[in-house]
């Protein structure tokens, strides 16, 4: 695949999704990034924003299999993935594996907060190893996979806040914030009316090729070594304890528990190379590292208590390191 | 076409950052000799001066010259080879110049053997349509760092510095005298062949000065003698040999310099005053003195009479200096001027800080210590001048101003009715009942002061 041609697709998918997701352009254009990296995103925002509407525009410009799963408290794991249930046929009576909701192209994992850490877990191994186990058997998900969590920030009471290793496994963590007032009068003007919007599929034939084609080439997409080096710097500046070769940053150390895994700069050059495919460039350059920055690494900090008593967020911390480490 | 035309003109993209990153040598090459250039030529002229002067030898001025240039060498061949910027460096610097967003410095940095090739192909294809955007003398001209402008001022602020110094040094040093200039002098016109007889005329000359005793006139004589051989000399000196010429004007300012130290002391020896004193003179007894020792050395100060009193005082009064040691070093007279002149510094130091201390009238004067004062006067029926045993006495005979205000006689002492007087002697005044006795009152010996505290 040439690059004008992932960037045409692209650009049709996102303007699909922006028929019928009013504003939030850069969380679409990073949900879209993210599918193309192989990645999965956890979405946090107060409800009625259209985190959910977003998934399924996705989900439907693509032409993938998608499937929604509402977590509760008492979701259980094989809720999601799926168990073994007693089949008759032909007078004969077997187990027979039934798929759970984790079988699909998409999932949307909707207000993933509020399940048990038990039926979190469960997601785990699928997002991560991309297969599920069940009963000692190892199921394969279907290429590509990409899960879409949302989780709503405000409400604490009966919920289970995910564990840093379930966190890290997000590729981004996006914030979405309420519309203005003009995206506000637009979202009325499309909801309350006659007219129906409705996302058209871009891929209609053999649609999942297409896709992993796509994010091949975003992978062979040309980066430096000053700039993965910069990648690296970046990310060991957030580590409170220092490490040798990389500057302290003051914020860092008086706010953070813990820095960034490996897998944060794994996802900055993934979503960077993404972003210079997108732009028309086939290597990765300083500004698409650092729009890369916040959504890669914002969940992937851990806050101390003094940062949660000063309400600091993960977000200015950041702002200081790359504020602080210079670019060459 | 026209892209690809003008790439192809200008060769790939990796030629054309290589040939900016050799630009950018070349330049860091005269940014380091001009940062260097300002210091070595101040080095090298300060050497230059200080072995005119004689400070360094030539040999040493040559080897350390060789040394120096060579330090620099190296220094602006280390910053050449290894201190080179990098060509990722430059590829950066044609990145920001036509906003290629890293496309130059990813060419540059990446290996192409584990790169797509399409992709490489490709992003080299995006770079040389940058190339004609650039001009590398127009984009990347050499400018004069600052560091060459602070080297620069620092270099000069140095120079004027070392001449400061000198020049200061040369207010505050103390002056040479002419006999010892004209040594060196004579010195320095030995090695000329044709000069080596006026050298020896010189050295002839101080040395009577210095082991006969002559009167003045003769003195003058000697020195107008050979002030007439150093004009004669000058005439016949050939006109472009100016160090010579520099040589003999130098003897001639300093035989008038002496010439004149000699006047002075004439002078000086006519109106000037001197101490009197009873000591005995080199075994011949006691007897008065009039020292020539004192006007001779330092006519023009006062403040050295002044010290020899106080010191013939403080001794009279039991310290273990024999009073009056310096004047009598002093007649002995012939000594070197740089002798006298340590002398004269030292006792003008310790008297100066004496005189402002007993000016002052500070109560914590020293008591001095030996035996109780009542054993040191005589008793009735025992010989003796003055009341004190073993006492020996100095009065200092001062100028006539000077005696003058002492003695409150004049016009201006009318005037002021209350003046210190100066001290003209330490001899102990007459009994009250004597005819002879003085209407001054008796100063207090220093020994009693603490006993009436």
């Amino acid at each position: 695949m040439k690059p004008e041609e992932f960037k045409k697709i692209f650009f049709s998918l996102e303007a699909e999704v922006k028929k019928i997701i009013v504003g939030h352009e850069d969380v679409i254009r990073k949900v879209v990034l993210a599918f193309f990296a192989g990645g999965h995103v956890l979405l946090e925002g107060v409800p009625g924003l259209g985190k959910t509407l977003l998934v399924k525009s996705l989900s439907r410009a693509v032409g993938l299999s998608f499937k929604r799963v509402q977590f509760t408290p008492d979701l259980m794991p094989s809720d999601i993935v799926g168990t073994q249930v007693l089949t008759e046929s032909d007078g004969r009576r077997e187990f027979q594996f039934k798929k759970g909701p984790i079988f699909a192209h998409v999932v949307l994992a909707d207000e993933i907060n509020r399940a048990t850490p038990k039926t979190q877990s469960a997601v785990l191994e699928a997002m991560e190893e991309r297969q599920v186990t069940v009963f000692g058997e190892t199921f394969s998900l279907e290429a590509p996979f990409m899960v879409l969590a949302t989780q709503n920030p405000i409400e604490l009471e009966g919920t289970y806040p995910l564990p840093e290793a379930q966190l890290d496994r997000f590729f981004f963590k996006l914030l979405v914030s309420p519309p203005a007032p003009s995206e506000l009068e637009e979202i009325l003007r499309r909801t309350t009316g006659a007219e129906e919007h409705e996302a058209k599929q871009v891929l209609r034939k053999d649609g999942a090729h297409v896709i992993e084609e796509m994010q091949l080439l975003l992978r062979q997409v040309l980066i430096a070594p000053p700039l993965e080096n910069y990648v690296v710097r970046l990310v060991h500046a957030t580590q409170p304890m220092g490490s040798k070769g990389s500057p302290i940053v003051s914020e860092v150390k008086d706010f953070l528990r813990f820095g960034s895994s490996p897998r944060g700069a794994q996802s900055m050059i993934l979503g960077a190379k993404g972003n210079a495919l997108v732009e028309g460039r086939v290597n990765v350059s300083y500004e698409d590292i650092e729009a890369m920055l916040y959504p890669s690494l914002r969940h992937r900090l851990i806050l101390n208590f003094q940062a949660e008593a000063e309400n600091v967020s993960a977000d200015q911390i950041l702002a200081a390191v790359v504020k602080k480490i210079p670019r060459d | 076409m026209e892209v690809q035309a003008s790439a192809r003109e200008m060769g790939p993209p990796e030629l054309f950052v290589d040939r900016l990153s050799l630009r950018l040598r070349r330049q860091a090459f005269w940014d380091r000799f001009l940062v260097l250039f300002p210091p070595l030529s101040v080095l090298s002229y300060l050497s230059f001066y200080l072995g005119r002067a004689a400070w360094f030898g030539q040999e040493a001025l040559f080897f350390s010259g060789i040394a120096l240039a060579g330090i620099a060498l190296i220094l602006m061949g280390l910053r050449f080879f290894f201190g080179k910027p990098k060509a990722s460096l430059a590829a950066r610097f044609i990145d920001e110049k036509v906003a290629a967003e890293e496309r130059f410095l990813t060419l540059t940095t990446l290996s192409p053997a584990h790169s797509p090739g399409p992709l490489v192909a490709r992003l080299r294809q995006e770079a040389a349509a940058f190339l004609d955007r650039i001009d590398l003398r127009r984009d990347f001209p050499y400018r004069v760092k600052r560091s060459f402008v602070a080297s620069l001022i620092a270099s000069l602020a140095v120079i004027l510095l070392f001449h400061l110094i000198l020049l200061v040094g040369a207010w505050f040093a103390p002056p040479i005298a002419p006999t010892k200039e004209l040594l060196l002098l004579s010195e320095k016109l030995a090695q000329v062949p044709h000069l080596s007889s006026l050298a020896r005329d010189i050295q002839s000359l101080i040395n009577k000065f210095e082991n006969e005793k002559l009167s003045g006139g003769e003195k003058q004589s000697l020195i107008q003698e050979l002030q007439e051989k150093i004009e004669n000399q000058l005439k016949v000196e050939p006109q472009e040999d100016q160090s010579q010429k520099d040589l003999l004007n130098q003897a001639g300012n300093a035989l008038k310099n002496l010439e004149q130290g000699e006047k002075q002391k004439q002078e000086q020896q006519e109106g000037g005053g001197g101490i009197t004193t009873n000591l005995p003179d080199e075994g011949e007894g006691q007897k008065e003195k009039q020292s020539k020792g004192g006007g001779e050395e330092e006519p023009r100060d006062p403040s050295l009479a002044q010290s020899s009193d106080a010191k013939g005082g403080q001794s009279a009064q039991g310290e273990t200096k024999e009073p009056g040691d310096a004047q009598r070093e002093g007649g002995k007279g012939q000594k070197t001027d740089d002798k006298l002149r340590d002398e004269k510094q030292k006792g003008k130091d310790s008297d100066m800080a004496k005189s402002e201390h007993e000016g002052k009238g500070n109560v914590n004067e020293e008591i001095p210590q030996g035996p109780p004062p009542a054993d040191r006067f005589l008793k009735p029926g025992e010989q003796g001048e003055g009341g004190v045993k073993g006492a020996r006495f100095v009065t200092v005979e001062l100028p006539e101003a000077e005696a003058e205000r002492a003695s409150g006689a004049g016009g201006s002492a009318k005037r002021k009715p209350v003046q210190p007087k100066l001290p003209v002697s330490n001899v102990p005044l007459r009994q009250p009942d004597s005819p002879e006795a003085s209407a001054e009152k008796q100063p207090l010996p220093l020994e009693y002061r603490g006993l009436i505290r």
